[in-house]
């Protein structure tokens, strides 16, 4: 037993010895120990001898792909974690079933008066009310923006003219007709959400991913909000209303340091047709998604899209700086004002109606 | 140049302001810590559990849990030594809940006489061979052998031979990493290498 214990604290010391651990007295008195005893020096070469082949193993480089999956793994993290915390307790359950049940109950409700609404516009009118069938048309090319669309949606026109030709006559007929048809463009109005789409090309996909994740989770959209992500591009699509859009839009303002290229589109609200502006700034989407009136928004995009063209235009640059000295603070947007009453306003915001589907597309540059 | 292609040996910042930096939330930071330590995390935990598929989730999981522990971190021991402690950690748990190691085997050109090869790593572990370590190790046979030692020691003398021979780290670091008293791992280590020596006695037979 003491035997043992002794050859234990001998092969200890001349690891320690190996390993360079002593001190050096100990170092100094185990040399001259060596120096008398072959069994100790036999030992130790035994010892040295396996020490330098655990040693000389070839280290292993980690797989080449060990930095994605670990930034995968945090950005589910981010999200998956956050939502489950939102969610794990059992009251949270149980107010989440309850909405689930009111959100099936509106979808009913919602669902049961489209049905009334669709039947009732296309239900067999008298031969004097037949023109209704022919009336979006018209409305759908008014929003035309630009030349290009201005001389696709001409050569229609050409083609709707005789149709246009029956419906003024028959709208200068009857003001009761006229009315009912205004009627009938602000039911159709109603029914369409402001459809916008904010594309983020960026190189720092993981930080804008996060950050746009945590801006959802913190307004509290993780409910409304699809998430399609693909190794090309993530997809967030947000159903909000149009206070909580605003609001959301000035919240990212930091993501935008981080992008090569913002991109904006916005639908005209009443017909689906949608402006873009490219190099958008934080504030131009803010305010796009502020105007309520189609016919301001799609005037501001142009104005907008032309002011952005010239910013980046070189040229304009190069002239700008040889006419006037200008500050590269002019050149800045603006950041958008977010007060705490507005944030109040986004917390009430839900309540509203004025629907809002914005998509949020990141794209590796 | 891609992630991947950036070496640890190019990263010449100061780890402290990385860390106050990844601290913050710096993404940037954050991969500067993982391609930094990645490769060393990753051979040490696959010393230690033997199977390249585990070693590579565990290291994934060190460096997941790191960074959300992160804002826990107060300097009072080097970053190297706080994620070593994670990853060495999270092995031995994971080696503790599975039965017995998965020992994978390198794959590599078997040797024609894979006897002659255990009888070169005799004559090398009885001393009547000077032969160097390296070369012999370069040999799929002998690195089998060698793994497979290594995989029958038991978790606490494999973890500490592994960080002392193979990470290299001193004495003192490896009962900081591990938390134990500067003896448990001087006896460990002794007691590791002798039952090394006698596994590599059994299996060169």
């Amino acid at each position: 037993m003491n035997e043992n214990k002794e050859q234990q604290n001998i092969d200890e010391l001349l690891n320690a010895y190996l390993d360079d651990e002593l001190d050096e007295i100990r170092q100094t008195e185990l040399k001259r120990l060596l120096q008398d005893d072959g069994n100790m020096q036999a030992r130790l070469a035994a010892l040295a001898a396996c020490r330098g082949l655990i040693a000389a193993l070839p280290a292993e480089k980690a797989p080449a792909n060990t930095l994605e999956a670990i930034r995968a793994r945090l950005e589910r993290k981010v999200l998956l974690d956050e939502y489950s915390r939102s969610t794990e307790s059992f009251a949270g359950k149980r107010h989440l079933m309850y909405r689930w049940a009111l959100t099936a109950a509106a979808i009913f409700i919602v669902a049961g008066v489209l049905i009334w609404v669709v039947a009732t516009i296309l239900a067999p009118m008298p031969a004097g009310d037949s023109y209704y069938a022919m009336d979006k048309q018209p409305v759908r090319q008014i929003e035309s923006l630009n030349d290009e669309d201005k001389t696709a949606d001409s050569a229609k026109q050409e083609q709707a003219e005789p149709l246009m030709a029956v419906k003024d006559d028959l709208q200068a007929d009857s003001a009761v007709s006229q009315q009912r048809q205004n009627f009938m463009n602000i039911r159709f109005v109603a029914a369409q959400p402001l459809l916008a789409d904010l594309q983020l090309r960026t190189n720092a996909v993981v930080a804008v991913d996060r950050f746009v994740a945590k801006a959802i989770y913190l307004y509290d959209l993780l409910d409304s909000t699809s998430i399609d992500r693909q190794p090309e591009r993530i997809t967030y699509r947000i159903s909000c209303d149009r206070p909580l859009s605003v609001i959301l839009a000035g919240e990212l303002e930091p993501v935008w340091k981080k992008c090569e290229q913002v991109d904006f589109s916005i639908s005209g609200g009443t017909v689906g047709r949608s402006f873009t502006v490219p190099r958008a700034a934080a504030f131009q989407v803010a305010e796009l998604l502020r105007e309520e009136l189609a016919d301001k928004r799609q005037k501001m995009a142009k104005d907008f899209a032309a002011m952005n063209k010239v910013i980046a235009d070189e040229e304009y640059h190069k002239l700008a700086e040889r006419t006037m000295p200008l500050s590269p603070d002019m050149i800045e947007p603006p950041k958008p004002a977010m007060t705490g009453a507005a944030r109040e306003q986004a917390g009430n915001s839900k309540k509203s109606e004025d629907p809002v589907t914005l998509t949020i597309t990141i794209i590796p540059h | 140049m891609s992630d991947t292609e950036i070496s640890s040996q190019n990263i010449r910042i100061d780890e402290e302001a990385i860390l106050l930096r990844a601290k913050a939330g710096n993404l940037e930071a954050m991969d500067v810590l993982i391609i930094r330590y990645q490769d060393r995390i990753y051979n040490t935990i696959l010393k230690i559990c033997s199977n390249p598929e585990d070693a590579s989730e565990l290291t994934q999981d060190t460096f997941v849990k790191a960074i959300e522990q992160l804002h826990n971190f107060e300097f009072r021991s080097s970053f190297y030594t706080w994620i070593f402690r994670i990853a060495v950690n999270l092995t031995l748990n994971f080696c503790k809940r599975r039965f017995r190691i998965r020992f994978e085997p390198i794959e590599g050109s078997r040797s024609d006489d894979a006897g002659d090869c255990r009888g070169k790593l005799r004559e090398y572990l009885t001393g009547g061979q000077q032969a160097d370590p390296s070369k012999l190790v370069c040999d799929s046979e002998i690195h089998n052998i060698l793994l497979r030692a290594i995989a029958n020691l038991d978790d606490d003398q494999r973890t500490a031979i592994v960080l002392r021979d193979i990470e290299g780290m001193r004495y003192d670091r490896i009962a900081d990493v591990l938390g134990v008293e500067l003896g448990t791992v001087k006896s460990r280590i002794s007691r590791a290498r002798e039952n090394l020596r006698q596994q590599l006695d059994i299996l060169t037979r």
